[in-house]
């Protein structure tokens, strides 16, 4: 039975409330604690970078069931002023001293499938998926 | 003077870090812990993570800047209390914090901080001796 | 002649009639299925008589002699055949002692006791007989004891408030009906008692199986909870059986490591150490990979981040059991762990805890 959740997001507060319901839907759907937390983190990266560098946009949190099983799967999306390099981006690092690219790539580490599409002045749509294992 | 979350325990500082961190909180809680240090002449901030579950990029960004911050003013952090699933979603992200020391808990901080001032204890009489080994008037 | 020959025919018809009446009344009584029945049987027959109340009882207390202690009343009809609720009745138990006419009637047994006049029978002279049939408002009665066996099973009792002349028919037919009704009365009685016999059976029995199916449940709960407890100990076990953590001193911690390390396994095993820190509280982690068949960059990556969070735990972790191949595939794949506390073996390891924790070992004597 798929489920979806919209946040607007604008501020850190709404990052703050969707990382934490999001973990919420992630934990009753059947995900492990520490997965769940993972969830949690993505949310969290995915937002923070909405609210630095677009100002606003939404996160979505869908619960889905396939032939791989249970699954949370989230798109974050903005209208922002987009990626130029994205390869790049992703590239960032293992530096704690943060910025876009470990937000990316850590997202992308914790997660089963991660899809970007970024394009400079034409906003940010990330598409990730998680099972349960 | 009275810091929100922030305790003064031997010669250490107790912070104990909220759940959710939101950016100027988090500019707050730092400037505090930096004021404690010079007040108390701290040598070492306990930052206590126990309240914490979700861990992004943010979180370790302010654990380094503290870090950064605090050995400026001669003292240094110690991370405790790191919540299972935390670790592992930091170690995940790479987000492993090499230059930072972590603690098993309270006593053992405490335990930490009694070497460290014996060591300079020890130290600073080593110093003296050599001063007046060197006839210094 | 025609004299005797009409007497004979008057007899004839007369006993005919009341051999109809007896069929009558048995067939009814063979219908019975229950004490009301009886009554509804007889009533037709003795409310022609202008019977004022009509009752049957039953004996309680049985003496030794087989006479009843007690009669106790189940039935109760006035002359129009209407029932009347016991409920309404001052007394249901009567000792026989207080009704001294119907000890009359069961010394003796086989017939009915039939008494026209009360208070002036010469039967109910002895006693206060007469003064209890004032006070219940009753002159002309019959009394039916029901005794088979020797053994007093009831009474059915007829009453009238005015003194009677009962008619040779009624006097017949009650007496001809008197052991069909002490047999049906007495084998009543007997089913009673063994449906009440059967009841008590029935509910001692309904009572074991509920006892029993209620034991089971509890059992089956048990067995099922035991059962789960078992599959998660089993699972527990073999999880530790493949990230075994062996506390060896106060502090420190040993983690061999046997077999391939992939992904999923290395979060288990992350896992399991991180555990296994807060649950002896360890200082130092020997992990010990000399059971790691391949250490190839993928597995180097994986004890790294082990290492790691086992150090954000605020434990320090010596590496032991690299094997000559291992080391040499580690640095030819560029893996830098130059950083890490790596010894040759599990002893070299502990000794090395012990001295970070500020312990020497000493050999006495």
């Amino acid at each position: 039975m798929a489920e979806s959740k919209h946040f607007r997001i604008q501020d850190a507060l709404d990052v703050l409330k969707a990382r934490r319901e999001g973990m919420q839907i992630a934990a009753m759907l059947g995900f492990s604690h520490a997965d769940a937390t993972k969830i949690a983190v993505v949310i969290s990266e995915l937002g923070r970078n909405i609210v630095n560098y677009a100002g606003t946009g939404t996160i979505t949190v869908l619960t889905r069931e396939d032939d791989k099983g249970k699954s949370v799967k989230i798109i974050a999306d903005d209208k922002g002023p987009g990626i130029e390099d994205i390869d790049h981006v992703m590239l960032g690092g293992n530096s704690t001293s943060g910025g876009l690219g470990l937000g990316l790539s850590g997202s992308k580490r914790l997660m089963d499938e991660f899809h970007i599409r970024s394009s400079s002045g034409s906003g940010t749509t990330v598409t990730t998926t998680k099972w349960i294992r | 003077m009275n810091f929100i979350g922030i305790q003064k325990l031997e010669n250490l500082l107790l912070v104990s870090v909220p759940r959710d961190l939101i950016d100027d909180e988090v500019i707050r809680l730092r400037r505090d812990i930096l004021k404690a240090i010079r007040l108390y002449k701290t040598q070492i901030v306990l930052l206590d993570f126990s309240q914490v579950d979700i861990s992004d990029s943010f979180f370790g960004r302010f654990i380094y800047s503290t870090s950064q911050m605090t050995q400026l003013m001669g003292a240094k952090i110690i991370l405790s209390g790191l919540q299972d699933a935390v670790i592992e979603t930091m170690v995940e992200l790479g987000m492993t914090l090499p230059e930072v020391d972590a603690v098993l808990d309270l006593d053992d901080a405490l335990e930490l901080s009694r070497q460290l001032a014996t060591e300079q204890q020890i130290e600073i009489e080593d110093g003296a001796d050599d001063v007046t080994k060197q006839g210094k008037t | 002649m025609s004299d005797g020959y009409e007497t004979k025919i008057k007899q004839l018809e007369a006993a005919q009639k009341r051999a109809e009446t007896i069929a009558e009344i048995n067939a009814a009584l063979s219908l019975i299925q229950n004490d009301e029945d009886i009554l509804e049987a007889i009533g037709p027959f003795v409310e022609q008589f202008g019977v004022e109340l009509y009752s049957i009882s039953y004996a309680e207390d049985i003496q030794e002699d087989g006479k009843p202690g007690t009669l106790h009343t189940v039935a109760i009809r006035n002359g129009a055949g209407e029932k009347i609720p016991l409920e309404s009745l001052p007394q249901v138990r009567f000792p026989l002692a207080q009704f001294p006419l119907n000890n009359l009637a069961f010394a003796t047994p086989n017939q009915p006791l039939f008494v026209e006049d009360g208070m002036t029978d010469p039967r109910t002279e002895d006693g206060d007989s007469r003064s209890i049939l004032t006070a219940l408002g009753i002159n002309g009665f019959v009394v039916l004891p029901l005794q088979t066996s020797s053994i007093a099973r009831g009474l059915i009792s007829f009453n009238w408030s005015q003194p009677q002349t009962f008619p040779q028919e009624m006097r017949d037919i009650l007496t001809a009906i008197q052991p069909t009704l002490a047999a049906i009365v007495a084998s009543r009685q007997a089913q009673i008692q063994m449906m009440e016999k059967d009841k008590a059976d029935r509910d001692k029995l309904e009572k074991l199986v509920e006892e029993r199916t209620a034991a089971l449940q509890d059992e089956l709960q048990r067995s099922a909870q035991l059962q789960q407890e078992v599959i998660d100990a089993q699972k527990q076990a073999l999880l530790e059986l493949s990230t075994p953590i062996i506390p060896i001193m106060d502090r420190i911690i040993i983690m061999p490591i046997i077999g391939t390390v992939d992904t999923q396994r290395a979060r288990d095993i992350t896992r399991a150490l991180l555990r296994g820190i807060s649950d002896y509280r360890a200082q130092i982690v020997i992990v010990d990979v000399t059971g790691v068949p391949l250490v190839d960059t993928n597995v180097a990556d994986h004890l790294n981040r082990t290492i790691q969070a086992a150090r954000l735990k605020g434990a320090h972790t010596i590496l032991t059991g690299i094997s000559d191949a291992v080391a040499e595939t580690v640095v030819d794949l560029g893996i830098d762990w130059s950083d890490l506390e790596t010894l040759r073996d599990m002893q070299t390891g502990l000794v090395a805890a012990l001295r970070r924790l500020g312990i020497r070992m000493v050999r006495s004597g």
